[in-house]
Formats: C-alpha cells, structure tokens, sequence
C-alpha cells in the first residue's frame, strides 16, 4: 500500500518527453459588456477558493506520515494540496464530476467538523448559515423552501450534501 | 443538415472528386452492416517505428502481438530472439505474463505497410488523426481545436448517445483534452466524448489530500465518502440553485447532468475502495517490481488497466486510447524497447478482457496501431554501450511515417496484408493510410459516410474504407 500512495505522490514528477504545453487564459480587455455570461472558475481559483471557503485557509503543504499497524512510522513525505489536485482536476474531461469529488473529501477532512444530520435542530438556520458562508447572501425563500424539504423528505440530504450542493453550484463555480 | 447536401456532392463527384478507390479501398458509403457494434482504437504512441516493432531488429519486442519471427522483409526469417537490452542498463524489473502461444496478428488483419502519410509526426496530431480521421498539424495546447468533428462528435450527433458512449482514454492529460471535441461548427462540445487520464486521477491523491490525514494507518487508509445517494441528493439540490443562476456560454464543455453524475459514481468506487486495489490491481500482473517487491504500474498499464473497466462498466460504441511510454526514446533506447514489451503485454490484455467479456466478446473491433514513427537516425543522447543512442521524432522521414496496423474483430480478414494499390486522388501512398484506419472505425459504427461527407466539405482527403481487410 504504501507504495501506492508514495505513487500518488511522485506521479506528477515522472513526466515523460514531448509534454510540453502552452497554457492561454484567455482575456478581453475593455469588455463593457454588463451582462457577462458565467464562466467557470479555473481548477485553481476553484481549488483556492474551495480551500478557503471550507478550511479557512490556501492550499499548502500537508505533512503525512504513514505508520504501520503497530503505530510504527514507515514513512514521512509532503502533499503539496493544490499541485497534486491540479493534476487529478486536469485528468478527467468533466470538470463537474471530478471537482465534486474533491470536495465530496473535503467536507469529511479532519480539518472541519460539520455536525451530523441529527445534530442540526434547526435545518433552515443551517442551510441559511451556508449559503452566507459560501454563496453570500441568504437563501430566497424558494431555496429554503427546497433544501429544507428536502432535507425532511430524503435521508440522503444531510449537512455534507447541503454544502457539497452550495459548492457545486454554478453560482459558486462561477468566476 | 448540410452533411447531407455535402454526402450528395461528393457523392455526384464521384470518382474525380474524392478519388475512386479500386478494389481494397473505397470511400464509405452508407447501410452496410457490420457484426461488431464498437470500435476501439488503441495508438502504442509515442512514436513506434516498424524496424523494432514488426522488423523486430533489436529482438522480439511484441512477440505476443506478433510472434517472434520478423514480419517485414529486410530483417531476416529467423526467430528474432529476445529483446536486446544493453549490459549495464539499469531499469526496474518488468513483471510480464506469459508468453501467448499463438501471436495474436494470426486472429485478426495486420497492415504491415500502413502509411502516416501527413501531418506533423508528433503526438498529439497523431492521436487527432486517430480521433477525427484527418491529418493534421494541431498546436499543442488545451484550448487548440481540429477543423474536423472527432469521431465522438459524429457518433453523439448521430445517435444522440450520451457522453459515456464515447471515450477517450489517455495517458497523456493537460493540451490532450482538446481532443475531446473539434472546432466544426455543425459539430463541437454539445457532442463531446468523455476524456479521462488513467495516470492523472487513478491514484490515492484525492483521499490522501481532501481528507488531510497527517498520519496515515496501512490498515485504515484514507477513502472518500460518495455514495451514489449523496451524489444524487447534493445534485439535486444543487439543480435548484442553478435554476436561478445564468447558464454558462456554448462554448464551456458541459456534459449533461446525468453524464456527469455517472462519472462521478464511477470515479467514486475507485476513491471509494479501502484496499486501493482499485486503483492498479497486483492481479493484473504487468507492470514493474516495486521497492517492497509488489507490482507498480506504469503510466501505460493504469491506462488500459481503466480502459477495461470503462468498457466493462460503460460498454461504449466508440473509444479511443493513447499511450505515451515508448516515448522515453528520445533518451533511452532501452528504455523504448521494454516500454514495447509493457505495451504488447497491455494489449494482449485488453484483447483477451474484451473476448471474455458477455457484451464485448465478438462485436468489438479493436484497431491497434502506432500514432505514427520515429526517424532513421539516432540523435547521439545517451548512447549505451551497444553504441544505441535516442531516437527522436517530427522529422518526418520513413521512419516517422512507416507504421502498422493490427485490427481484431469479427468483422476482419485475418491475414498480412500490404497493398501497394490504394488509389485515391492526393493519395501519393498507394497505400492503407491511418486516416483509413479511423473511416473504417467510423464505418462500422454506420459513421463512415458523415465523417467522409463532412472531410471533404472542409476540402480535406478523407480516409477510406479497407476493403481489403474486411471479411
């Protein structure tokens, strides 16, 4: 196993030749037009803002160590969070699944400890806290009517699924 | 649509327009019937020349796609022993099965002579070619589009498939997406094939990162939590939001909801699996010995590794598959010649998964070919002591442009072939060429008129069908 994961790790190093690539964001400038049409976020403003949104704070370097099962250590490497997950956004043609993903990790990560379905007595207040922390601003009262009926009506909709919904909205992929 | 005022043109142009073909080569032509219901192309890319593959002048490189006696003239009839790796070289230990018995070129057609007979011989015009069926000199980057419509494209518009009916699976990520869909505009992103690079995602980064454990237990490794319940119920959710929410212009690729959320359960059983095994199985048994003696995959092997499972999983019409590893060769000759070994034993894999497979078994046609070859000379980086140095590409010489085609299936003539007959108008060759290969791949999935048509609306030389391969 740990082969496999020390794997993950260097995949992004062991490119072979003829690799090169020329990377064009491409820009208007003086576009006055007010009704700009969305456009998704890059993998990197998607990663950054995720980041921020959900942990409080940029991608980095997590420090991993790998230990046996008697607690011995085997291993101890870096993760560089948004170069790593660059890679893995970068290899699937749809952006929507593979960015769910992430963040459907993200949203169980040992950094952040959203409460467990039971735990929420007030379903609208928390629907309408993440809608302040991600999206800004409060829910319309469709939305909240939507996501708290949900929430009663489907045993799937729990506070993970609230935020993966919010993250994954166009709205919030949007630039 | 004006493909078909394009078909009926071309088709009252007839012979001088689009250069009749005699009897092993014709243009397509609409309802014939064929007994494989998809069409599998697999490019051992990164530029493969036939002396060491077919003319097996450094030993028997493939010999279970091609036995191990030469299979060109001008390399000898003897057994061509194994492959030639240069004392001293150091690389890690190849984990191969055994040996087949009976070649594999024996079951199906091989064109020894194929011509990549245009273009520029780099990858990713190569593996363009191999997508939409036009030689091409693409520039390598992202957002970078083909004139012409992929074969993804022309199969999605025709039959209305979804995205998961069409794939393209690469070793090879980054400036390689743009080939998920070309510029044409009766075409483009509405019709997009599904693109995945083994390589990129087939591995423990996403829950290793997203789940932030800074100690990690061998027996409780990190997985990522996405049932197919939650995936429906934050989609749905989310789909409420975005009622409210303008959509993206045409030109952002999306893929229907219901594609991309059967992506996402797909991708989520591997992150999903606690062993990991379903990133690279042991069971599979090619790759190279890992530090702890198990078995490590190459970039190759977890590319056809998930091609099968795509096809397993999805059984879709049309795929396409591009390898890179030989590439090492503009430094390391040895390294090509074992990356060949890798390559022939993953292909022998895929053919022997598709023919045990209930749904692939006997109405797959596999197309398995270089995306193009690597020049005469040797460019003097990293000469071993058999006095080999690298091998580069691009130039364009014979040695680029000489590659092979092997196509299995039930719908194949087996036998060598090499017509030096094909005629066509521009068709300097005389030979089958590689834009052929895609026009019949097309012309199985009942596309080959509406590739040919929409090629010679935009005054390119389509490719055609080979007769002379076909049962």
């Amino acid at each position: 196993m740990l082969k496999r994961m020390m794997f993950a790790a260097f995949l992004v190093v062991g490119a072979a030749a003829c690799k090169d690539e020329y990377a064009f964001d491409q820009a208007v400038a003086g576009d006055t037009d007010s009704e700009r049409v969305p456009r998704p976020k890059t993998d990197g403003q998607f990663l950054r803002s995720v980041y921020a949104d959900l942990l409080g704070r940029a991608p980095g370097q997590l420090e991993v160590e790998i230990v046996d099962e008697g607690g011995n250590t085997l291993s101890e490497f870096p993760l560089d969070e948004q170069e790593l997950l660059l890679v893995v956004l970068d290899g699937v043609g749809d952006d929507d699944a593979m960015r769910s993903l992430v963040v459907a990790g993200l949203v169980e990560s040992e950094e952040l400890s959203l409460p467990a379905k039971a735990d929420v007595a007030d379903p609208a207040a928390f629907v309408s806290e993440q809608f302040r922390n991600f999206l800004g601003r409060e829910p319309n009262a469709y939305e909240l009517d939507a996501f708290v009926a949900a929430w009663s009506r489907d045993p799937a909709v729990d506070p993970k699924v609230v935020v993966r919904a919010i993250i994954g909205s166009r709205e919030y992929q949007s630039q | 649509m004006t493909t078909l005022s394009r078909r009926n043109l071309f088709r009252a142009a007839g012979a001088a327009a689009a250069g009749a073909a005699i009897s092993r080569g014709r243009p397509a032509l609409a309802g014939r019937t064929f007994a494989a219901k998809r069409s599998v192309i697999v490019s051992i890319a990164g530029g493969l020349r036939l002396s060491e593959s077919l003319g097996m002048a450094e030993g028997a490189t493939m010999p279970n796609l091609f036995g191990r006696v030469p299979l060109v003239s001008g390399f000898g009839d003897d057994d061509a022993g194994p492959t030639r790796i240069a004392p001293g070289y150091v690389s890690p230990q190849l984990v191969l099965p055994p040996e087949r018995r009976v070649p594999l070129y024996t079951e199906g057609a091989l064109v020894a002579n194929l011509r990549y007979a245009e273009g520029v011989p780099g990858h990713l015009q190569g593996a363009a070619c191999l997508t939409s069926g036009l030689y091409n000199d693409l520039d390598n980057r992202e957002d970078a589009r083909l004139e012409a419509p992929t074969l993804f494209e022309i199969h999605r518009r025709q039959t209305n498939a979804a995205a998961l009916d069409a794939w393209y699976v690469s070793n090879v990520a980054g400036f390689y997406r743009a080939l998920q869909y070309g510029g044409h505009p009766e075409f483009g992103q509405a019709f997009a094939g599904s693109w995945v690079s083994p390589p990129s995602t087939a591995n423990a980064i996403v829950p290793l990162v997203t789940r932030g454990n800074k100690r990690i237990r061998l027996d409780g490794l990190p997985i990522v939590n996405d049932s197919p319940e939650s995936n429906r119920a934050a989609r749905e959710l989310r789909a409420v939001l975005d009622g409210n929410t303008p959509a993206y212009g045409a030109d952002v690729l999306q893929q229907r909801t219901e594609d991309s959320a059967a992506m996402e359960d797909y991708l989520a059983e591997i992150y999903g699996d606690p062993t990991y095994q379903s990133f690279y199985p042991d069971a599979i048994g090619i790759g190279t010995v890992g530090d702890g003696g198990g078995l490590d995959a190459t970039g190759d092997a977890l590319t056809i590794y998930h091609t099968e499972r795509i096809l397993e999983r999805f059984k879709p019409s049309v795929m396409v598959v591009s390898l890179i590893d030989i590439d090492v060769c503009h430094d390391d000759f040895n390294g090509y010649l074992e990356s060949q070994r890798v390559a022939d034993a993953l292909v022998t894999h895929l053919w022997d998964f598709i023919q045990s497979t209930p749904g692939l078994k006997d109405e797959t046609a596999l197309f398995v070919l270089p995306e193009h070859g690597r020049q005469l000379q040797f460019n003097g980086q990293n000469t071993d002591t058999l006095g080999r140095s690298g091998l580069d590409h691009g130039g364009g010489d014979d040695g680029d442009r000489d590659v092979w085609l092997l196509a299995l299936g039930p719908d194949f003539k087996p036998g060598v072939h090499a017509p030096t007959n094909i005629e066509q108008a521009g068709r300097g060759s005389g030979r089958y060429e590689t834009i052929d290969v895609v026009t019949t791949a097309a012309e199985i999935l009942g596309h080959g008129d509406v590739m040919t048509s929409t090629l010679t609306g935009l005054g390119k030389r389509p490719g055609l069908v080979m007769e002379g391969i076909l049962r």
